[in-house]
């Protein structure tokens, strides 16, 4: 366990290592010139020239790539270029919304949607069966647009009970963490369902039941610990994704996190913070998989790691 | 008993608050805010925060006519060389400072250095500033390396801000986050990516604000600024899409406001490409195009029919006569032109719904006199790479793209899209137009200090160019702003800032 730890993480260098590589290059590639969309549509080619030589384009690409190493060595991933600050900054700014927001949502997803699946499961072919299963389907299939201005609708322009938009406050974040959260609860709640169904007809339910267990402990403390184990990782899965930055729901309840950035740097090809962002993103799936791993070990006694 | 006489407390202290009536004023922006450094600024986001923070010398009203701010009266030379300014006096910047002709000097001096680093629209836009010169402690004299009587147009526009000298000293390249300047209101607080907070300057030298405070909320979904409005999160939102004012005008407390903008929708024809290189061809498509069939069906009515390269707006607009939509007409100058049965070309436009729109009912219309137009709709980013490049290299024979006059002069608006300097990627002439005789006038009317005479100049250039058709004049969109009907004194101004300086609520 011990030697383990120190290895992954250091099985992730190389990862990152390629990330960045393939990061300062491809942002490059994009069609489009940071400095012209920076200076607008009302600028000539003086004040282009002086734009793209604030930002350093004007070095040839190498020159560019062995100046963002240097800065990484020094924790810094340059200036944004849309609004001249750091872009460590920047990104940190924009880093917790959205952890809060993808925690809320996540703890809704997964509490509401193991409880759902156990329920499905356990009234299986019934009307509840029937009823989690279509509302998990629509949980996951609708847009998260459309059910995101629903809400608006619903909660906030006719209601007036929640906030749209207010950033990371306790009334703001509840519109978008439930939108946020409608497509992993249904995903969520599905797994559980067949993960727990594919459990309950195993060998050592059926002695558990045989032995004159209670329902309740042949399913809380033999079934469903075995069946979590798919289930805790697509929870992880959605959770590294929901980290990411949700683009749609944040742009919708205008909540100031790290896919509202990513759009924002995005459309204003802002170098320094979209390769920032990536290298973000990268190593949350690598520490989001990591801590899946152990997790599992923490679930199911027989995983060892060593 | 003691509940009861908290709760009798508490519900007094509401009805005060009521009484006292809503103190800030909330508006919703479309766009990202980047800096308050306004020789930096080139986003309408940031010129909108800091009109309310900063003055010029001189400004645009909502009607774009120059007036006076921080200078009291000015005088150009005949040749428009020198502008000379006299100063307001008892004006201090928001941290005590005192404004005077020194204060002007070490702004522009400080904006237009090569060296500086944040100050690129500046040291463009006042690429011709020869020397400052103070004068006398309210008087101070600009001296230019050439004619140009758009200077004056060019100090009215937000890069023409003075910040306190004081604040460039101490933030140096940070100072468009500690924003100083003489203006109603001072900066209080920036939440990065969510919104600036701005209180009541209380020594200001001008007429009191009405208002505790303004916040400018960046909201970039046009839905959810809209919900926003109508939830009562918002007291004023900019860029209200068209489809959207219906929705606006439904609810009894709240009004869309439409007003004439300084902004065109063009269609620029390669004239160096043929068959845009006749200018029959050019003319056929003009009168192949029903704009007011277009206006309606694009921006829902709200624009309109452009009757001049230039828009009614700007300063030195000239009516021209229509080309009245006749495709029987089209078909003829076609036909001389030598094709009878059309031709194919293809069209860059912005991916976004109102250029798409007008891109599918200009294909239609273009269609009828047997024109093919391929549309390609790109994203900003991709398509500002493709539309900048050098004749040598451009492969684009039409666009559907926007033209704006951000000083609202008709310098701007020539200079820009028609003079043979501004080809790509020198700046925005995306036909290649070449006319010796615009270019001629172009550079007489910068040479004349007297508005009359720039005027008829302006005039006759106006009909050369409509007459050699380098674009289809399609519309002038209007600006669409929302806003609670308790709320006055938001102006929604030509150029698409927002004017928040007098701001105030009725009961």
């Amino acid at each position: 366990m011990l030697g383990y730890l120190p290895r992954r993480l250091l099985q992730a260098v190389p990862t990152l290592i390629g990330v960045l590589l393939v990061v300062f290059f491809f942002v490059r590639a994009l069609p489009g010139d940071p400095a012209r969309l920076y200076a607008g549509p009302e600028a000539n080619a003086t004040e282009i020239a002086q734009v793209r030589k604030d930002f350093g384009l004007d070095r040839p690409m190498p020159t560019q790539f062995v100046y963002f190493l240097r800065n990484l060595t020094r924790g810094s991933l340059g200036l944004s270029f849309r609004n001249n600050q750091p872009a460590t900054q920047v990104i940190a700014g924009h880093f917790l919304p959205t952890l809060w927001l993808s925690v809320a949502a996540i703890a809704m997803a997964s509490i509401l949607g193991i409880i759902a699946g156990i329920g499905a499961a356990t009234n299986r072919d019934s009307p509840v069966d029937l009823g989690i299963t279509v509302l998990s389907i629509l949980g996951i299939s609708t847009p998260s647009f459309f059910l995101g201005i629903l809400f608006i609708y619903a909660f906030a322009v006719r209601l007036h009970l929640l906030p749209i938009s207010g950033g990371p406050t306790a009334a703001g974040i509840v519109l978008p963490a439930l939108t946020l959260a409608a497509s992993s609860l249904g995903t969520i709640a599905r797994f559980s369902r067949s993960s727990l169904l594919e459990v309950l007809g195993e060998d050592y339910v059926r002695t558990a039941r045989a032995k004159g267990l209670h329902r309740t402990r042949v399913i809380g403390r033999h079934a469903l610990r075995n069946a979590l184990i798919p289930v805790l990782t697509i929870t992880g899965l959605q959770f590294g994704f929901l980290l990411s930055g949700a683009v749609i729901v944040e742009t919708v309840f205008n909540y100031p996190g790290l896919g509202w950035l990513l759009i924002q740097s995005i459309d204003a090809r802002d170098y320094p913070v979209i390769q920032g962002l990536m290298l973000v993103f990268a190593l949350e799936f690598l520490l989001i998989n990591l801590a899946v791993d152990l997790l599992y070990a923490a679930i199911d006694p027989r995983i060892r790691y060593d | 008993m003691r509940h009861t006489i908290r709760l009798a407390l508490a519900s007094l202290l509401l009805l005060a608050g009521t009484a006292l009536g809503q103190q800030t004023v909330r508006i919703a922006q479309s766009l990202s805010h980047n800096t308050l450094n306004p020789a930096a600024t080139t986003g309408l986001a940031d010129a909108s925060v800091e009109r309310v923070i900063f003055e010029g010398l001189v400004g645009l009203d909502k009607d774009l006519k120059i007036v006076p701010e921080l200078a009291t009266s000015w005088t150009i030379s005949p040749d428009a060389t020198v502008f000379t300014f006299e100063l307001r006096q008892g004006v201090t910047f928001q941290d005590g400072t005192a404004f005077n002709a020194d204060a002007v000097k070490a702004y522009f001096d400080w904006a237009t250095d090569k060296n500086n680093k944040t100050s690129a629209r500046a040291q463009s836009l006042y690429a011709n500033v020869k020397s400052i010169d103070v004068l006398g402690p309210y008087e101070v004299r600009f001296t230019l390396t050439a004619p140009d009587a758009t200077f004056l147009s060019n100090i009215a526009l937000y890069n023409g801000r003075i910040l306190s000298p004081a604040s460039i000293q101490k933030y140096g390249a940070d100072v468009g986050r500690h924003p100083v300047g003489t203006g109603p209101f001072k900066f209080v607080s920036w939440q990065e990516g969510q919104k600036i907070t701005v209180e009541a300057n209380d020594s200001y030298w001008g007429p009191k604000p009405k208002v505790q405070r303004i916040e400018f909320i960046e909201v970039p979904n046009a839905a959810t600024r809209v919900a926003m409005l109508q939830s009562g999160e918002a007291d004023f939102i900019e860029s209200l899409p068209a489809q959207l004012v219906a929705s606006v005008n439904q609810s009894p407390n709240l009004e869309a406001v439409i007003s004439k903008s300084t902004y065109a929708r063009i269609f620029p024809l390669n004239t160096h490409f043929k068959p845009f290189t006749d200018v029959r061809v050019r003319q056929a498509l003009n009168y192949a195009v029903d704009k007011e069939q277009l206006v309606k069906v694009a921006v829902q009515g709200y624009g309109t029919v452009m009757d001049s390269p230039v828009p009614q707006t700007v300063r030195g607009y000239a009516a021209q006569t229509p080309y009245q939509y006749d495709p029987e007409k089209a078909k003829q100058l076609l036909a001389e032109a030598g094709y009878p049965n059309g031709f194919s070309f293809t069209v860059l436009t912005f991916n976004s719904t109102e250029f798409k729109t007008a891109g599918q009912v200009i294909q239609t219309m273009l269609a009828k006199v047997g024109v093919k137009v391929e549309l390609n709709p790109t994203e900003r980013g991709a398509l500002v790479s493709q539309i900048f490049k050098p004749l040598s290299e451009t492969q684009l024979e039409g666009s559907l793209v926007g033209a704006s006059t951000p000083n609202g002069d008709a310098d701007r608006t020539l200079t820009q899209s028609f003079a043979t300097s501004s080809f790509p990627p020198a700046f925005n002439n995306w036909s290649f137009y070449s006319n010796p005789e615009v270019d001629k006038l172009i550079q007489e009317g910068r040479s004349t200090g007297d508005q009359a005479k720039r005027d008829q100049i302006y005039a006759q250039a106006q009909s050369i160019i409509w007459k050699d058709a380098p674009w289809i004049f399609l519309y002038s969109p209007d600006n669409i702003a929302g806003q609670s009907k308790k709320l006055t004194g938001v102006y929604y101004m030509p150029g698409q800032t927002i004017d928040a300086r007098g701001a105030a609520f009725s009961n």
